[in-house]
C-alpha cells in the first residue's frame, strides 16, 4: 500500500510540474500550449540518448536536457504563439499549438523509434520498493519547483513582470514592459522546466515518445483541478490526479486510467469550474 | 404600463466602483429619449443593464408591463429589444444582407433537422427575411453593397448595417450606443433623418451620444446621467438650459 | 452565403464523375481510396459544421467513429441485425454519447473543451483495447458486409457515394439557410448572436449531436470498408486528421473541407514509402496554414474570386431610402 501512495505522489508530482509549466506560459501569454507535455518527453529522450545511448556523463545528459527544453520552448514562441498573440482570433493558438505538438511529437516518434526505451539512474541504487528514487526524484522535483517559482515571482524582478503581465499585459506594454521578449523568456523558462521535470521523471515513464500528449493532458487537469495561476493548486491538483491514477490502478487495473481522469475533471468543472484555487473565470455560457 | 419600456432604480457597481446609482428611465413607443452624459457617467453601463449584458444589482427592467430583469439576452432580444454597439459588432466574414439576415433569427421557428432537410418552412422563412433585410439595407442607403463582405466596409457603413440588422428584428424598442462615432457631419444628418422615420413608424429608440447638438436636435426628451445618477430629465428643452446639465457640460 | 454557394455546375460535373469512377478507373486499390474518402467525408461533413461553422474544436470525433464502429459489428455481427439499421442504431448511439459529452463541455472556453475532446478520444481507445469481452481488445472483430448489391467493392461505393451525397446535403441546407448564419455568427461573435436571440449554448450542443450521429453512421461504413477493425485503428492522430482537413479546406465554406480530407487522404499515397511521415506533414501543413492562411484554402480560393470579379473596395455613398424604409419598419404584425 505505501508503495501505491508513494507511486501515486510522484505521478502527483509529474503532473504538478506539468501544471506550473501551464502557469508559467499562461502568465505571459494567456495561452494554454497544447505542447506543454512535449517539454518533458523531448528532455527525456535526450538525457536518455545522450546518456545511455552515446555513453556520455549524466551531468551533460542533464546540461543538453535543459537547454534542449529552453531550445524548444523558445522555438515554440517564436513560431506558434508570436504571431498569434496579436491577432484577434484567440483560438487561433490552440491550432498553432497543437500543430506544433503533433510535429515535434511526431518527429521524435521517427527519429527515437516507438518503443518506450529505459532512462538512465540518476544516483547508483541496488533496491527497489518504495523508497526508490524513481519515485522521490519527481517528488521532491516538484515541490522544490513550486517554491522556486513562487520565490521567482514575488523577489525577482523578472518574475514579477510576469505577474503584471499575466494581470493586465496592455497595461505592462504601456508601461515600457517588453512584452515579447518577457513571453519569450517565459516559454524558454517553461521549457526548462518542462524538460527538467523529464528528466525527475524519466526512470518513472520512461523515454517514450507518446508521453508528451498523455503529460500534457494529465498536467492540465491537474491544472484546472488547482486552478490555473496557483501554483500551490498545480501541487495539489497534481497530487489528487495522481492518487487517484494510483489507487484506480491498484484495484481495477491500468486500463481505466484516463477515464478516470476525464472523469475527475467534467466533475470538477461542473462544481467548481474555476478550480479549488484558482480565481480565473472559466464558464462561458 | 403596456408598449413601455422601464427601468426602475437601476443600480450596478463594479468592485468598488459604482457606476449606476439608481436611475430610472422611460422610453415611450414612437419617441426618441436621448441619454446622455461625460464619459464614466454609467451611460454604456445602464445599455448593457436594459439590453441585459451585464447583471443588475438592484432595481428593475419592464418591457411592456413584463418583468425581464432576470432575463437573458436572447430573451430580452425576442421580446422586441434590438441594440447596437459602440463598436460595431459584426460577422465580419459574411457579407452586407447575410449580417441584416441574422435580424431575422428571433422569427425563425423552424428546427435544426427541419432545416437540414430543405423544409417548405425554413425556406419560406428565408425568403421572407431576405426580403425584409433588402429593404432594411436599401432603407439605411447600403444597397448597392449587399454582397459585400461585412470587413470589407467602411466603418460609417458599419454603423448602418447594424442599424439595418436592428430593424430588421421588427423590435418595439431599439438602443443605439454612440451610433453617430466617426460619423461626418452629413452621414450625422442622414443618421438623424433615419432615426426619424424609426420614431415615426412607431418604435422607441434610446440614443446613447456624445454629440449633444445632435441629441437636442433628433430627440423628444432626454436623461442626462453624470457619475451614474440622473441630473436631469425631460423634455428636451427643459434638458437643454437645465442648470445641473449646463455645469457639467461646461468647458466640456 | 451567396459566396460560398458550391456552383451546381460543378457540383454536378463532380457528382457525375464521382458515379462513375469505378467505370473510370479499373483498378480496385483507388476504388477503395475513394471508398475511405467517402467514408471519412460522412463525418468531416457534419464535424465541418462544428468546427468550421460553429467553431467548436474538438478533436477527439474519432472516438464517436470508434464507437459506430464497434456498434455496428457487434449489432449486425454478433446479434443478425439487418445492416442498415445497425448503422441507424451506431449512429443514435453516438448522437446519445455526443450529447452526454456536450451537455458538459461546451460550457467551457476553447482550450478546454479541445482538451475534453481529446481526452474523450483517448478513453475510447483505451477503453477499445480494455473492454475485452466487448470488443475482443487487440485482437478486434470482422465487420458484416452489406447485402446485395451492396456487397462489391462497386456496389458498397455506391452505397457510401450515396450517403455522402445526402449527408452533403443536409450541411449544405443548414449552411445556406438562417441556422448557417447563426452558427457562424456564434462562432465570430457571440455578442453579436447573442442580440439577435441566436441560442448560443442549445445552438453548439444541436451541432455537436447532429455531427455524433454522423460520425456513428461513418464508423459503420469504415469497419465494412476495411473488413475488420482492431483498437489501433482509431489513434488521435486520425482526429487530428479530420481536424486539419477542416481547418486547411477552410471553415465555414463545404467544398473546402472536402478538398482538405481528399488531398490529406491521398498523401501517404503520394509519399509512399515515406508514409509514416504522414501525421508530421498533416501537423505541419495546419501549422503553416495556421500561421499564414487561417481561413484556410477555401478563403484564399474565394477572395481570388472576389479579386477577380474585381469589386471596387471603395464604398459609394450611402444614399438612405426612407420612404422605403417607412413602410417596410410600419410592417409589423
Amino acid at each position: 500500500m505505501l508503495l501505491v501512495i508513494v507511486s501515486g505522489l510522484a505521478l502527483g508530482g509529474l503532473y504538478g510540474m506539468t501544471a506550473l509549466v501551464y502557469n508559467v506560459m499562461y502568465s505571459t501569454s494567456k495561452v494554454l500550449s497544447f505542447g506543454t507535455g512535449q517539454f518533458a518527453m523531448v528532455g527525456g529522450i535526450v538525457t536518455a540518448w545522450l546518456v545511455l545511448g552515446l555513453h556520455l556523463p549524466l551531468w551533460l545528459g542533464f546540461v543538453a536536457c535543459l537547454s534542449s527544453g529552453a531550445v524548444f520552448g523558445w522555438l515554440a514562441e517564436l513560431i506558434a504563439v508570436r504571431r498569434i498573440v496579436a491577432a484577434s482570433d484567440e483560438h487561433l493558438w490552440v491550432l498553432s499549438t497543437l500543430a506544433l505538438s503533433t510535429m515535434v511529437q511526431e518527429a521524435m516518434a521517427i527519429w527515437w523509434g516507438t518503443d518506450p526505451t529505459p532512462f538512465p539512474r540518476v544516483f547508483p541504487q541496488e533496491f527497489a520498493g518504495a523508497f526508490d528514487q524513481k519515485f522521490w526524484f519527481p517528488l521532491i522535483l516538484a515541490v522544490l519547483m513550486a517554491v522556486g517559482l513562487e520565490q521567482f515571482y514575488r523577489r525577482s524582478m523578472i518574475g514579477k513582470l510576469f505577474i503584471a503581465m499575466s494581470e493586465d499585459s496592455f497595461a505592462a506594454r504601456a508601461r515600457g514592459v517588453a512584452t515579447d521578449q518577457m513571453r519569450s523568456l517565459s516559454f524558454v523558462l517553461a521549457g526548462m522546466l518542462g524538460a527538467l521535470s523529464g528528466f525527475a521523471g524519466g526512470q518513472l515513464t520512461f523515454a517514450d515518445f507518446a508521453l508528451g500528449t498523455a503529460l500534457g493532458l494529465s498536467g492540465f487537469i491537474a491544472l484546472a483541478v488547482g486552478g490555473i495561476g496557483s501554483s500551490v493548486g498545480a501541487l495539489v491538483g497534481g497530487a489528487i490526479l495522481g492518487m487517484l491514477t494510483s489507487l484506480t490502478t491498484h484495484y481495477f487495473g491500468a486500463e481505466y486510467q484516463k477515464t478516470i481522469a476525464i472523469g475527475l475533471l467534467i466533475l470538477l468543472l461542473v462544481i467548481r469550474p474555476q478550480g479549488l484555487f484558482g480565481t480565473t473565470r472559466v464558464r462561458q455560457v | 404600463m403596456t408598449g413601455i419600456l422601464e427601468a426602475r432604480t437601476v443600480a450596478k457597481h463594479f468592485g468598488g466602483l459604482v457606476a449606476v446609482d439608481g436611475v430610472s428611465l422611460e422610453l415611450r413607443p414612437g419617441e426618441v429619449h436621448g441619454l446622455i452624459g461625460p464619459n464614466g457617467s454609467g451611460k454604456t453601463t445602464l445599455l448593457n443593464l436594459i439590453s441585459g449584458y451585464y447583471p443588475i444589482d438592484s432595481g428593475g427592467i419592464h418591457l411592456s408591463g413584463t418583468d425581464v430583469t432576470r432575463r437573458s439576452v436572447q430573451d430580452r432580444a425576442r421580446s422586441g429589444l434590438a441594440r447596437t454597439f459602440q463598436t460595431p459588432k459584426l460577422v465580419l466574414s459574411l457579407s452586407v444582407l447575410d449580417n441584416a439576415m441574422l435580424g431575422g433569427w428571433p422569427d425563425v421557428r423552424s428546427g435544426f433537422l427541419e432545416t437540414a432537410f430543405a423544409a417548405p418552412r425554413p425556406r419560406r422563412e428565408e425568403a421572407e427575411i431576405r426580403e425584409r433585410a433588402t429593404t432594411m439595407l436599401r432603407g439605411v442607403g447600403l444597397g448597392a453593397v449587399l454582397e459585400r463582405r461585412a470587413d470589407l466596409l467602411e466603418h460609417t457603413a458599419q454603423r448602418f448595417l447594424e442599424i439595418a440588422r436592428a430593424l430588421t428584428m421588427r423590435p418595439k424598442f431599439l438602443l443605439l450606443d454612440e451610433p453617430a462615432g466617426g460619423l461626418t457631419t452629413a452621414e450625422i444628418e442622414r443618421l438623424g433623418a433615419i432615426i426619424g422615420v424609426i420614431r415615426d413608424s412607431g418604435v422607441g429608440v434610446l440614443l446613447v451620444e456624445h454629440h449633444t447638438d445632435f441629441v437636442f436636435r433628433v430627440c423628444d426628451r432626454v436623461t442626462a446621467l453624470n457619475l451614474g445618477r440622473t441630473i436631469a430629465h425631460g423634455t428636451t428643452t427643459e434638458v437643454r438650459y437645465h442648470s445641473d446639465v449646463i455645469r457639467v457640460y461646461l468647458g466640456a | 452565403m451567396k459566396h460560398h454557394h458550391v456552383r451546381p455546375a460543378i457540383v454536378g460535373a463532380f457528382a457525375i464523375f464521382a458515379a462513375l469512377l469505378p467505370y473510370i478507373t479499373g483498378n480496385l486499390y483507388y476504388l477503395h481510396v475513394a471508398t475511405v474518402i467517402g467514408v471519412y467525408w460522412v463525418l468531416i461533413a457534419t464535424l465541418n459544421l462544428l468546427v468550421g461553422f460553429t467553431g467548436q474544436l474538438s478533436v477527439g470525433h474519432v472516438g464517436l467513429l470508434a464507437i459506430g464502429a464497434y456498434a455496428f459489428c457487434l449489432l449486425a455481427g454478433g446479434q443478425g441485425w439487418n445492416p442498415f439499421l445497425a448503422l441507424l442504431a451506431g449512429g443514435a448511439i453516438c448522437a446519445v454519447i455526443g450529447l452526454v459529452l456536450g451537455l458538459p463541455s461546451l460550457r467551457l472556453p476553447g482550450f478546454y473543451f479541445a482538451m475534453a475532446t481529446l481526452a474523450f478520444g483517448l478513453i475510447v481507445s483505451e477503453l477499445a483495447l480494455a473492454e475485452q469481452w466487448l470488443t475482443n481488445g487487440s485482437v478486434g472483430m470482422p465487420a458484416p458486409s452489406f447485402p446485395t448489391p451492396f456487397d462489391t467493392p462497386w456496389g458498397f461505393y455506391w452505397l457510401v457515394l450515396g450517403i455522402a451525397a445526402f449527408v452533403t446535403w443536409m450541411t449544405a441546407n443548414l449552411a445556406r439557410l438562417m441556422w448557417g448564419r447563426a452558427m457562424v455568427a456564434l462562432r465570430d461573435s457571440t455578442v453579436a448572436a447573442s442580440s439577435v436571440a441566436v441560442p448560443i449554448y442549445l445552438t453548439k450542443l444541436m451541432v455537436f449531436v447532429f455531427s455524433g450521429f454522423t460520425a456513428g453512421i461513418s464508423g459503420g461504413l469504415y469497419a465494412t470498408s476495411q473488413s475488420y477493425i482492431t483498437p489501433d485503428a482509431f489513434i488521435v492522430n486520425l482526429g487530428i486528421y479530420f481536424f486539419v482537413a477542416i481547418i486547411i479546406g477552410g471553415r465555414g465554406v463545404i467544398i473546402g473541407p472536402f478538398i482538405g480530407a481528399a488531398v490529406l487522404a491521398a498523401i501517404p499515397e503520394l509519399v509512399g514509402p515515406l508514409a509514416k511521415y504522414g501525421t508530421f506533414f498533416y501537423g505541419f501543413i495546419l501549422l503553416i496554414v495556421v500561421l499564414v492562411l487561417p481561413g484556410g484554402f477555401g478563403e484564399l480560393i474565394t477572395n481570388l474570386l472576389a479579386r477577380l470579379r474585381r469589386e471596387p473596395l471603395v464604398s459609394s455613398s450611402i444614399e438612405p431610402d426612407l420612404e422605403a424604409l417607412r413602410v417596410a419598419i410600419r410592417a409589423k404584425p
